[in-house]
């Protein structure tokens, strides 16, 4: 079937179906006379237009799907690692040294040196325009992050009798490298020491190994060292 | 039980009299079938409606006055929004759409509804089944999953339910008498099979036996979004598809748009979901491609609303009498303002701000209210005359429910749109706290938006109540009909 009834033009006025009845209701009559019979489709071809749309419309699509997905790869979480070469260094993208320290300090050493470096008076030390991390060389700073240190402990004139916690079984050589020269380089505070590298406290980890069995270091200890690290 | 009376009939076009006269016969035959399954179905799906607008009034009153019955933990916000949800989407929206799609299958099958208990059965399980999820959900009991909060001792009863609906319509297809299949038959077969899947699949995937971190969330936003795109859609475009060439007179504008607009939903639609995650801990290209899928929307919706626009061309004034027109061709263009306003979200660009903010519920809201539920409404306007055989009572009702609902829904999305995108902004913008007691804040920005939207949910409930009492009304005279009838038929007996 499918060809619809036609019906007789139907203006408001003379349609049957409206007479008689509430104005706007006319197709919620029960008998209705002119019920139309079931709809049908007519036939008609798809306009050039919509086939140029849709064409543009997939080449859009596999374009975006290879620029943005990330080579279907399923550790790759980041769109814009173009391809499959690129999600690979992508992937190994080193974080930003700063960043990395700036994490690690507030994660780590913020809680006693308090997040403004300054310390907590007769408790904690404080970092800003500390002696021991304003050195010349980092031997001894890095050192206390290793092992920690045992005080009485003086610093910027007072006196700090307390005890650290090392970091040399949770922190790696990249994270101790950050911090320390998140610290040291930490203009906000007045600290314009030098930066460390992760090979400096590679080397001085595996120099200390034995040490840190022992305990925290003393400052009797840290005192006798070198400022600079004598090359192996 | 043929309607149509012969003096008017004759009087148009005596020729094929006996030909239209035997047609509506069938179709007076098929109605009468469905009356008992589709009154039950129909009472149901408004009783839910009610419950969810007073549940939907209720949260959203909570959202800017926070104290309002804070101190019963039965409706708190957190138990009261989930209620609101399930009570619309699986009270009100599914039985709604289940009833319309058994009146539609009968009518495009030219088949009287067969094993009708079948119907009857599963609509109280399914009712049973929804009013225990509800009162679960209120008492605490959620699996705090969105959009299957129904604890996991309920669904089962739903899905028994489903599955005697989805063997009945399969069935009637079987033993259709008309050969060829129209438009909406596809899309009503289609929403038959797909509904049991995706439930199904989110069920064991998050509730039954959860599948480990992140791959929830993509589960839990593939359902959420595709229990509209592959369930409500397609019953609310074979209404569309039906209604509105039915009450003009008018075949479909072309049949090839049809095809391509049926396809490419069933295409593309079940990759989306993941485009709601865009910024969260998952593979980069299952967002892409869900973004991808989302964009190539545009495909079945460019033609779905070129089909329907292009049928009702020349006939807009058509709207001014008819009430079914009305509400078809309101959901009919929702449809596709909220899809475009979809794949707009879904760009990662745009989804960075307006994720997370209120602009995703006004546009979930466009397209459950604004399109589904306005064509459901139209349906039944059309429906029920026909199988109880009576008038609605009173047009005035029906314009009050038509202009509510339908100013109501306006004033719903479009403020809450730039309410969202604004606090989207104010939330990427490190200088704008989220709460201030003096400062402008995230949430001081908000509050007016959230005001506007609980008076035009005000709106929409008074909506609710004139279709409400229309219902009751109508289904009270055809009672009174029929006791009338069968008094007449005892005094001629006497």
């Amino acid at each position: 079937m499918n060809s619809p009834t036609s019906t007789p033009s139907s203006s408001p006025g003379n349609d049957p179906r409206s007479r008689g009845r509430p104005a706007g209701v006319k197709d919620l009559a029960a008998r209705d006379p002119l019920e139309h019979v079931e709809p049908g489709e007519s036939q008609r071809p798809i306009s050039l237009m919509l086939v140029i749309f849709l064409a543009t419309l997939f080449s859009w699509a596999g374009y975006y799907a290879h620029r943005y997905g990330g080579g279907y790869e399923p550790l790759i979480y980041n769109e814009n690692a173009y391809g499959l070469a690129a999600a690979k260094t992508n992937a190994a993208e080193k974080l930003d040294p700063y960043a990395l320290g700036q994490r690690v300090f507030g994660n780590t050493c913020a809680r006693c040196h308090q997040p403004d470096g300054l310390g907590l008076p007769g408790q904690y030390p404080p970092l800003a325009g500390s002696e021991w991390v304003l050195a010349p060389g980092p031997a001894r700073m890095i050192r206390i992050v290793l092992d920690a240190v045992q005080g009485p402990i003086p610093v910027k004139g007072a006196t700090f009798d307390n005890v650290m916690t090392p970091w040399r079984d949770t922190l790696n050589d990249e994270q101790i490298a950050a911090v320390i020269t998140f610290v040291r380089t930490q203009k906000e505070w007045g600290n314009t020491a030098s930066p460390v590298t992760p090979e400096e406290v590679a080397a001085i980890r595996a120099k200390t190994k034995a040490r840190s069995a022992a305990g925290p270091w003393t400052v009797a200890e840290l005192q006798a060292l070198p400022d600079q690290e004598p090359n192996p | 039980m043929n309607a149509a009376s012969p003096s008017i009939l004759a009087a148009l076009s005596p020729s094929d009299n006996e030909e239209l006269a035997q047609r509506r016969a069938v179709l007076a035959e098929i109605d009468a079938s469905c009356r008992g399954p589709l009154l039950f179905l129909f009472s149901g799906s408004i009783i839910w409606l009610l419950v969810g607008t007073v549940f939907a009034l209720l949260a959203s009153l909570k959202l800017h006055n926070p104290e309002y019955l804070a101190n019963y933990s039965w409706l708190t916000f957190g138990r009261v929004r989930p209620a609101h949800l399930n009570a619309v989407i699986y009270g009100f929206a599914s039985e709604a759409a289940i009833g319309v799609t058994l009146w539609l299958m009968c009518r495009l099958c030219r088949t009287p509804l067969l094993f009708g208990w079948i119907i009857n059965a599963a609509g109280v399980f399914w009712n049973l089944g929804v009013t225990i999820g509800v009162v679960a959900i209120l008492a605490g009991d959620s699996t705090g999953i969105e959009w299957l909060e129904i604890p996991p001792y309920a669904t089962p009863i739903l899905f028994v339910s489903y599955a005697l609906i989805a063997v009945w319509g399969v069935i009637t297809f079987r033993f259709r008498r008309e050969k060829h299949l129209y438009v909406s038959q596809w899309y009503l077969l289609a929403a038959l099979f797909w509904f049991p899947w995706i439930y199904s699949a989110a069920q064991i995937l998050l509730v039954l036996d959860p599948v480990r971190g992140t791959v929830q969330a993509a589960v839990n936003w593939w359902f959420a979004h595709n229990v509209l795109g592959l369930w409500f859609t397609p019953i609310g475009l074979a209404s569309i598809y039906y209604f509105i060439p039915k009450v003009l007179g008018k075949p479909v504008y072309n049949y090839s748009l049809s095809v391509l607009g049926f396809w490419s939903l069933a295409l593309f639609y079940n990759w989306n979901g993941m485009h709601h995650l865009v910024g969260g801990p998952m593979p980069a290209w299952l967002i892409t491609v869900s973004i991808v899928a989302s964009v190539m929307m545009t495909i079945p919706v460019i033609t779905v609303g070129i089909n329907h626009h292009l049928t009702m061309w020349g006939s807009f004034r058509e709207l001014k009498t008819s009430p079914v027109l009305r509400f078809m061709v309101f959901g009919g263009m929702s449809y596709t303002l909220t899809s475009l306003h979809g794949i707009a979200l879904a760009l990662r660009s745009v989804s960075e701000v307006t994720h997370f903010t209120h602009s995703t519920i006004a546009h979930s809201h466009q397209g459950m209210y604004a399109f589904f539920t306005m064509v459901m409404f139209g349906a039944i306007y059309y429906i029920m005359p026909r199988v109880l055989q009576v008038d609605w009572p009173s047009a005035r009702l029906i314009r009050v429910h038509f202009w509510a609902v339908a100013i109501g829904i306006l004033l719903y999305v479009f403020p809450l749109i730039v309410g969202g995108t604004l606090e989207g902004m104010a939330m990427t913008n490190p200088d704008v706290p989220f709460v201030d007691a003096v400062k402008p804040s995230v949430v001081s920005l908000t509050l007016p938006y959230l005001k506007t939207r609980s008076y035009s949910g005000m709106l929409i409930f008074l909506g609710h109540l004139a279709f409400a009492i229309s219902f009751g009304w109508i289904v009270l005279r055809w009672a009174q009909a029929g006791r009338l009838a069968r008094l007449k038929t005892s005094l001629a007996r006497v």
